[in-house]
């Protein structure tokens, strides 16, 4: 095999490794639920009850899975062998994330609200709507909540999100519906305040009132609230308050009295509460705990299950559902550590070459004293010369070189030396600018006015100056003011013309790559052979 | 024989020697040294959208900053660079210094600033912030590696410690526990994150460049794929405005100004130069 069909084979099966991983997937198989479960929601039907947990295949990859049993003492089947509800391009609101789902029967059908995440790590409370044997499911616009009157001014920063102005960050909630209305409960976290538990109620789930002030302050929330519940207490409340795997129990009596219980283990020590549910016959809460050693990156890093615990006190959590059968791994995502520290030995490898190349052309002047021989003297004297000091003498984050004289020295020649002539060198630009400027950018057709024209109002536009030129200006005219010129022009007229062009570059890149990445392309293996005798 | 005609006023001036240009040039940026002349600080929307993405951020992920600058430009970068990290530390949001081995200048130049700020404002290196050093991108080949297993392509730190030993990063694994990207890059489409990290994680990313770079960046502003930008030392200058600390970027967009006003001067000078001269001409071919 000759050197060129060598290296055109190893490029060509390095290249294939890294497209292979880019595009196919890290496993195949499995069920949906396989890589973890949590946020269980009972709901309780005519047919018996139904357990809707999220599950997931993958790290953000979560759908909706469901269990039922016709008695407490049956065993739980699945709903489905498939996820009862998917993630959708055309929904972003739960694109990466469901939980703290809570679900309950209502105007005949079963309604679901779950915390979704987003690909950008936005939560909205979500809902879907499904039919009573809890196999059809349809996504519904989440909830709105209104704020009070006058709005919430001083409760933090307000966010405008699908669920309307809310004063924080949702990271529980609580739902109730009787009487023909709705009653959430939401514990959000206000930036500078804390978590605190607000009340909203409404016959529409499109205009639920949010009211002033919450139903539970900062103070008797625990601290690393992990899950949250709520249920009614005849006219107050019952807030459950999952800290790890503590539970602490806060009661609202109608009078707005908080009464704190003691804080109750749930779980084993190592084990932590995800989420949290309460129904007439236990505690139904999602646990995790972390696995050691860790195992390959296709699998979740946590041991995740559903529990029943019941409520006598002492009672010990009955397991209800664990992941689903494993995938197979396609092994690629596993390589992919190695041939990424192949490519770096490679690229730093390729960085000597020009010190190399320099070093023999130099090294020839000095050996044949050609003419100006001392000048590549002093290029050897700076190059080992900093190469010996940046070693000893480079230190970063709270590391010192090997003595301050090396550190000092190494600072020097970086600082006051290497920086400054940088920047000068790339200053000498603004000289030659002006001189251009001046001298060549001569205005002698309509073209040249166009772009010299825009070059002047993107040019000062951008600048403040073209701000106190926008300033004297009154607001009617605000059109004739540079900083809005400038945008225009860089925003519209550039930004098409530029897109044309980048398209064009990209198409003719991918060309050129797949024809280097195929070996169709022999420029980069120029010289490989030697030249003929 | 015809003498050749002597040139005219407007002659000389549009072929003047360029050392008086550059005389004159130099004197002013130096009295601007000197002078701080005030501009008030406009606040254009992809700045103010890079602000509300740091503002907005969700706990527990940390920022990437990818000092990719050289000192070439470093005056420009610097001011970008400096009011990113001054946000990020009143924010309390843990950030990792990262630069792409091309540019070895960067590798000191980010975290000489980031010490300095750290300093100034206490912050602790490990908890605070860490620099990773430099790392071979191989042309997004090590942005595809380095998005899935971060403490394994990033095994330690630029001083050599494990990255795992450093309090911030114990729960940072990959590309989905950061939460925004910025990059201070004179060539920034260079760097491979748009392709390999925004477009398939959809992880925020945010641009630092030149004012000159900046114009390469807003169809991509538009479109969504970049959340935010800072064009060179006015773009940072106005970042200072929202922070509300005027700082060096804000002295250095001023006297930019000064010099863009010159060089939009030498060319309105020069042009009628030109255009006075070829009317004199005409008039004395006439008579």
């Amino acid at each position: 095999m000759t050197k060129r069909a060598f290296l055109k084979t190893l490029a060509f099966m390095t290249g294939l490794f890294f497209v292979l991983e880019f595009f196919l997937p890290d496993k195949v198989g499995g069920r949906f639920d396989s890589y973890e479960v949590h946020a269980p929601a009972p709901v309780q039907t005519s047919s018996g009850t139904h357990l809707f947990y999220a599950g997931s295949y993958a790290d953000r990859l979560p759908a909706l899975g469901g269990l039922t049993r016709t008695a407490p003492s049956a065993p739980w089947l699945p709903l489905s062998e498939n996820p009862l509800l998917q993630r959708s391009p055309l929904v972003p609101e739960d694109l990466t994330g469901m939980q703290h789902l809570a679900g309950l029967p209502a105007k005949g059908w079963i309604e679901l609200f779950y915390i979704g995440t987003s690909a950008g790590q936005n939560t909205t409370l979500c809902h879907a709507s499904g039919s009573t044997d809890g196999l059809q499911w349809y996504r519904k616009p989440p909830p709105r909540f209104l704020p009070p009157s006058p709005p919430l001014q001083r409760a933090g920063q307000t966010h405008l999100r699908p669920n309307g102005p809310l004063p924080g960050n949702m990271e529980g909630f609580a739902v109730d519906y009787s009487n023909d209305q709705w009653t959430f409960l939401l514990l959000l976290r206000i930036t500078g305040k804390g978590l605190s538990v607000w009340q909203a109620t409404g016959r529409e789930l499109t205009a639920l009132q949010l009211a002033e002030t919450p139903l539970c302050p900062p103070e008797s929330i625990p601290a690393d609230v992990t899950a949250f519940d709520g249920a009614r207490a005849g006219s107050g409340w019952t807030l459950f308050f999952v800290a790890l795997n503590q539970l602490t129990t806060v009661t609202i009596d109608s009078h707005g009295t908080l009464t704190q219980s003691t804080p109750r283990q749930l779980v084993a020590t190592g084990e932590r509460v995800t989420a949290f549910r309460t129904a007439h016959d236990g505690f139904y809460i999602s646990s995790a705990r972390d696995r050691h050693p860790t195992p390959p990156r296709e699998f979740s890093p946590r041991d995740t299950q559903l529990l029943l615990l019941p409520t006598t006190e002492h009672a010990s959590p009955v397991m209800i559902h664990h992941p689903g059968p494993r995938p197979t791994p396609t092994y690629l995502s596993r390589g992919i550590l190695t041939a990424g520290t192949f490519l770096q030995i490679i690229v730093a490898t390729a960085l000597l070459i020009p010190v190399i190349n320099l070093s023999l052309f130099h090294g020839k002047k000095i050996a044949r004293l050609t003419p100006g021989w001392s000048m590549s003297g002093i290029f050897f004297i700076c190059l080992i010369g900093m190469f010996l000091i940046t070693l000893a003498g480079k230190g970063t984050g709270t590391t010192q070189g090997q003595s301050e004289l090396w550190t000092q020295t190494y600072s020097f020649l970086f600082k006051s030396i290497i920086q400054p002539m940088g920047t000068a060198v790339f200053s000498m630009i603004a000289f030659y600018m002006v001189s251009a400027a001046y001298r060549s950018f001569r205005v002698r057709s309509l073209e040249s006015i166009l772009l010299m024209a825009s070059a002047c109002i993107v040019m000062i536009g951008q600048m403040p100056l073209g701000e106190l030129q926008a300033s004297v200006l009154p607001d009617s005219t605000y059109y004739l003011g540079l900083p809005w010129l400038s945008q225009k022009l860089l925003t519209v007229i550039n930004a098409c013309a530029y897109r044309g062009v980048l398209i064009g570059l990209t198409i003719g890149g991918i060309s050129i790559a797949i024809r280097i990445w195929l070996g169709l392309d022999n420029s980069v293996y120029s010289g490989l052979e030697g030249k003929p005798r | 024989m015809k003498a050749d005609p002597t040139p005219g006023f407007w002659d000389r001036v549009q072929h003047c020697s360029p050392r008086v240009l550059y005389l004159l040039f130099a004197v002013m940026m130096v009295a601007l040294e000197f002078h701080t002349v005030r501009f008030p600080i406009p606040v254009p929307s992809y700045v103010n959208k890079l602000y509300q993405a740091i503002e907005t951020l969700p706990p527990g992920k940390i920022v990437i900053l990818d000092s990719s600058m050289d000192a070439g430009w470093y005056p420009e970068a610097r001011g970008a660079f400096e009011v990113i990290v001054r946000h990020l530390f009143k924010r309390g949001i843990p950030f990792a210094v990262f630069t792409n081995t091309s540019f070895f200048e960067g590798q000191r130049l980010g975290p000489q600033i980031v010490e300095d700020v750290a300093r100034e404002m206490g912050k602790e290196y490990g908890r605070d912030y860490c620099i990773w050093g430099a790392i071979v991108l191989a042309q997004g080949a090590g942005l595809q590696s380095l998005a899935k297993d971060i403490h394994g392509q990033v095994k330690v730190d630029a001083s050599g410690r494990p990255l795992a030993t450093l309090p911030m990063m114990q729960k940072v694994k990959d590309i989905q526990d950061i939460g925004l990207i910025f990059s201070v890059c004179y060539s920034w489409e260079s760097v491979q994150w748009l392709g390999f990290i925004r477009s398939v994680y959809g992880t925020p990313y945010a641009v630092g460049t030149s004012a000159i770079s900046s114009s390469t960046a807003y169809p991509y502003l538009d479109s969504g794929q970049i959340t935010g930008m800072i064009p060179g030392a006015a773009g940072a200058a106005s970042y200072e405005r929202l922070l509300k600390s005027p700082g060096s970027a804000t002295r250095i967009a001023a006297v930019q100004s000064f010099a863009v006003l010159y060089v939009v001067a030498a060319i309105a000078l020069g042009n009628l130069a030109m255009a006075l001269a070829a009317l004199k001409t005409r008039r004395e071919a006439k008579t």
